[in-house]
């Protein structure tokens, strides 16, 4: 018996792809933030056992290697900074101070900016490092 | 397909929007390798405020750590980096107070605080005046 053959055009419909990829564009956007570090250059310390450290309300200082500030990209004294994480705290009282600083950062400088945030309370502090050996970390 | 008469020509009305997906993927494409993620490793320290009132402690309850440029002293003596985590995890005193010297760096005091949580002790930190 010979079977009849027919053709016909087998279409994949293509036409919501820009949608679907201009959805994902927005996404990304939307959950993405800059790294600041890479603006600062700022080169974290690296120590042997490390913790993860959530994210969420966090109160982020960096600290470059000559012991200057930075919030939010721009350089800061400490007295502005006491101000900022005032305001800061008494949205998230959970809130916690994560402090970017570089290897060659010398202690002082933390320890000056830690001992003028925690003048009106206790504060939970989060020194941001790389695991030693690779893994973790930026 | 609409299309209109210019200068006796028929052109089509539409837009042509063929080339719109390749442009939003080249965008995400463009994302995703220049997108890194947020720094979320390091350790924590719960700080106190600093005019909470100051417990004492009895001398006999405290491991001394000193830190200077040089290296790290441990009750005195000193310590080589590599031999930190041995010679930590023998101390057995509760109390750890880690003094630091003027100009030293960052790193080395992260070094030290790191190793920390291996004894269990309850740490203090202070800045040599």
């Amino acid at each position: 018996m010979k079977l009849r053959k027919t053709f016909s055009n087998i279409n994949i419909p293509v036409a919501a792809m820009a949608d679907i990829a201009f959805l994902l564009l927005i996404f990304l956007m939307v959950v993405s933030s800059m790294d600041q570090s890479k603006k600062i250059k700022i080169n974290p310390p690296t120590v042997v056992q490390t913790s993860s450290i959530s994210q969420d309300k966090v109160f982020t200082v960096f600290v470059d290697k000559d012991g200057f500030y930075f919030y939010k990209g721009e350089g800061k004294d400490v007295s502005e900074l006491e101000f900022l994480y005032e305001k800061h705290a008494s949205l998230f009282p959970d809130a916690i101070v994560q402090i970017v600083g570089d290897q060659e950062t010398e202690y002082e400088s933390i320890d000056l900016l830690l001992n003028t945030l925690r003048k009106n309370g206790r504060i939970d502090v989060a020194f941001i490092a790389k695991k030693q050996g690779g893994g973790g970390g930026q | 397909m609409r299309t209109i008469k210019v200068g006796g020509k028929r052109v089509s009305t539409e837009i042509p929007t063929s080339s719109q997906s390749d442009i939003a993927f080249l965008l995400i494409i463009f994302f995703v390798i220049t997108t890194s993620f947020a720094l979320k490793t390091g350790i924590k320290l719960d700080m106190p405020k600093k005019s909470e009132t100051v417990k004492m402690v009895s001398v006999q309850q405290i491991d001394k750590v000193l830190i200077t440029k040089d290296g790290y002293r441990i009750n005195g003596s000193m310590t080589p980096e590599e031999e930190l985590p041995a010679v930590l995890v023998t101390l057995n005193r509760p109390n750890l107070l880690v003094e630091i010297q003027k100009g030293v760096k960052y790193q080395h005091v992260l070094t030290l605080i790191g190793m920390i949580p291996a004894t269990g002790a309850k740490i203090s930190i202070r800045m040599e005046k």
